[in-house]
C-alpha cells in the first residue's frame, strides 16, 4: 500500500490557511483525504466552514498541536488517520502554531504507525496584506517561516508589486532556501504536489515556542437575534486594536447570515449558511483585559444582550 | 519499584510529579521518580495521554493529575503496605 502524503499548513492568524485548504480540497473529489484542524480556542469556526466537504476530519482545539499540552493528541490523531486508507492528510495548524518540533511529532507518529506517512513538507502561508505589520508582533511568524519547505504569499491581489517584493525580501531574510510562490484570490498553484519540498530544509528541529503559558487568550461571543451591519462594523472597529483576529458568523439585518473575518485593519464578510445563533471568536492581544473592552464596545455600539465565554 | 511520571513537560505533568513525590515522602519511601518527557519515548511506552503515571510497567494514572488520596492508595498497593 502506498504511503499517505502528509502536508502541514502553517501561517500566522488570518494568513488564509482555511481558504487555501478549501481551495485544495475543491478539486479532490474521489480522492481520500483527511484533515486535522487545530484551533486555539474552545470552539471551532473553521471546522464548520470545512464541514461540508466529504473528508475525514479530526479537530484539535484549545491550544497548539505543537505544544506539550496537545502534541500527544496530535500524534494520536495522525495515528487514527493512518488507519483510514487515505491518500492525503493535510494538517492545518492554528495561527500561533510553531512547527519547530515537527520532526519530533513525525518520529513519534512513525512509532505508532510505522511507514504510514510520506511527509511532503510544511507549507507556510504569508499574508501579504498584513505581514509587514505583524512581523514584530510574534516570534511565531519567524519560526513558521524558518521551518517551512515552501512559502506561499497569499492575498497578492490586495497589494501592489512593491509590497510583494518587500514581503519576499523579508521571507528570504528568515528562510533563504524555501521556494516562494504567490496566491491570489485564495487560489493556490498545485505544482508543489510534484516537487520534493523536503529538499528545501533550512532550520534544524528545535523546541517549539508554544506553551500553555504563552498561549493567547481566546474568547467567544454568542448572540441571538440580528443587528444592523453598521453596528457590527462599529463594534469590530472599536475592538480591532486589541485583537489579533476575530472570526465567526453573524446574522445581519436585511442581509442574513454573514461569515465575519477580521485580520489587522481588514474586515471581510461573505454570505453564510443559517446557524442556530451568531457566534464570534476573539483572539486577544491584551490577555484577559479584552473581556472588558468587548463588553464596553458592544454596549456602546449595539447595546443588546449577548453572552461572552472564555 | 520503578515509577515513571509521563508527559512532555506541561504544567499538569509538574503537578503530577509533585503529588507522587509528596506521597512517597509521606510513606517514607526513597524510590526515585523517573520523568519521561521525550515524545518518542512516551509513545513507545504505549501512552497517548498526559500526564500519566506508570508503576512497574503498569499504567496506573492516565491523562489526569491524580489526587493525593488516589496516589497514596496506589502506592500503598504496589508497596504492599
Amino acid at each position: 500500500m502506498s504511503k499517505i502524503k502528509l502536508y502541514f499548513l502553517t501561517g500566522f492568524l488570518g494568513a488564509g490557511k482555511t481558504t487555501i485548504l478549501r481551495n485544495l480540497l475543491e478539486n479532490m473529489e474521489g480522492t481520500k483525504v483527511g484533515v486535522i484542524q487545530n484551533e486555539l480556542g474552545k470552539i471551532s469556526i473553521d471546522g464548520t466552514v470545512l464541514q461540508n466537504n466529504d473528508i475525514q476530519m479530526i479537530e484539535l482545539n484549545r491550544g497548539s498541536i505543537f505544544c506539550s499540552c496537545l502534541r500527544l493528541s496530535f500524534v494520536d490523531a495522525l495515528t487514527q488517520m493512518a488507519q483510514k486508507g487515505l491518500e492525503y492528510v493535510f494538517v492545518e495548524s492554528s495561527g500561533f502554531g510553531d512547527p519547530s518540533n515537527a520532526e519530533e511529532i513525525l518520529a513519534a507518529t512513525e512509532v505508532m504507525a510505522p511507514g504510514a506517512y510520506d511527509f511532503r513538507g510544511c507549507i507556510c502561508l504569508v499574508d501579504c496584506y498584513n505581514f509587514l505589520d505583524q512581523i514584530g508582533d510574534s516570534e511565531t511568524i519567524d519560526r513558521q517561516l524558518k521551518h517551512c519547505n515552501l512559502a506561499v504569499l497569499t492575498k497578492v491581489d490586495l497589494v501592489g508589486s512593491e509590497q510583494i517584493e518587500q514581503v519576499k525580501d523579508k521571507v528570504r531574510e528568515i528562510n533563504p532556501v524555501c521556494p516562494i510562490t504567490e496566491s491570489a484570490n485564495g487560489n493556490i498553484d498545485r505544482s508543489f504536489y510534484d516537487m520534493d519540498l523536503m529538499l528545501y530544509k533550512w532550520a534544524e528541529c528545535e523546541d517549539t515556542t508554544n506553551s500553555s503559558k504563552n498561549k493567547p487568550k481566546t474568547f467567544s461571543m454568542d448572540f441571538t437575534g440580528e443587528i444592523q451591519k453598521e453596528k457590527l462594523e462599529a463594534f469590530l472597529a472599536k475592538i480591532e486594536p486589541d485583537v489579533f483576529r476575530v472570526k465567526g458568523f453573524f446574522k445581519v439585518e436585511k442581509e442574513g447570515w454573514e461569515k465575519v473575518d477580521v485580520v489587522g485593519k481588514k474586515r471581510d464578510y461573505a454570505p453564510y449558511e443559517p446557524q442556530p445563533k451568531s457566534q464570534l471568536v476573539f483572539i486577544s492581544k491584551i490577555g484577559i483585559a479584552l473581556i472588558r473592552e468587548i463588553a464596553a464596545a458592544w454596549e456602546e455600539c449595539v447595546g443588546l444582550p449577548m453572552k461572552l465565554n472564555n | 519499584m520503578n515509577i515513571k511520571v509521563i508527559g512532555s513537560g506541561c504544567e499538569n505533568c509538574d503537578k503530577t510529579n509533585a503529588v507522587v513525590k509528596e506521597c512517597l515522602e509521606e510513606l517514607g519511601m526513597d524510590t526515585e521518580i523517573e520523568r519521561v518527557t521525550d515524545l518518542v519515548e512516551i509513545v513507545k511506552l504505549g501512552v497517548m495521554t498526559a500526564p500519566s503515571v506508570m508503576i512497574d510497567g503498569k499504567l496506573v494514572v492516565a491523562g489526569q493529575v491524580p489526587s493525593k488520596k488516589q496516589m497514596m492508595k496506589i502506592l500503598m498497593l504496589f508497596a504492599k503496605l
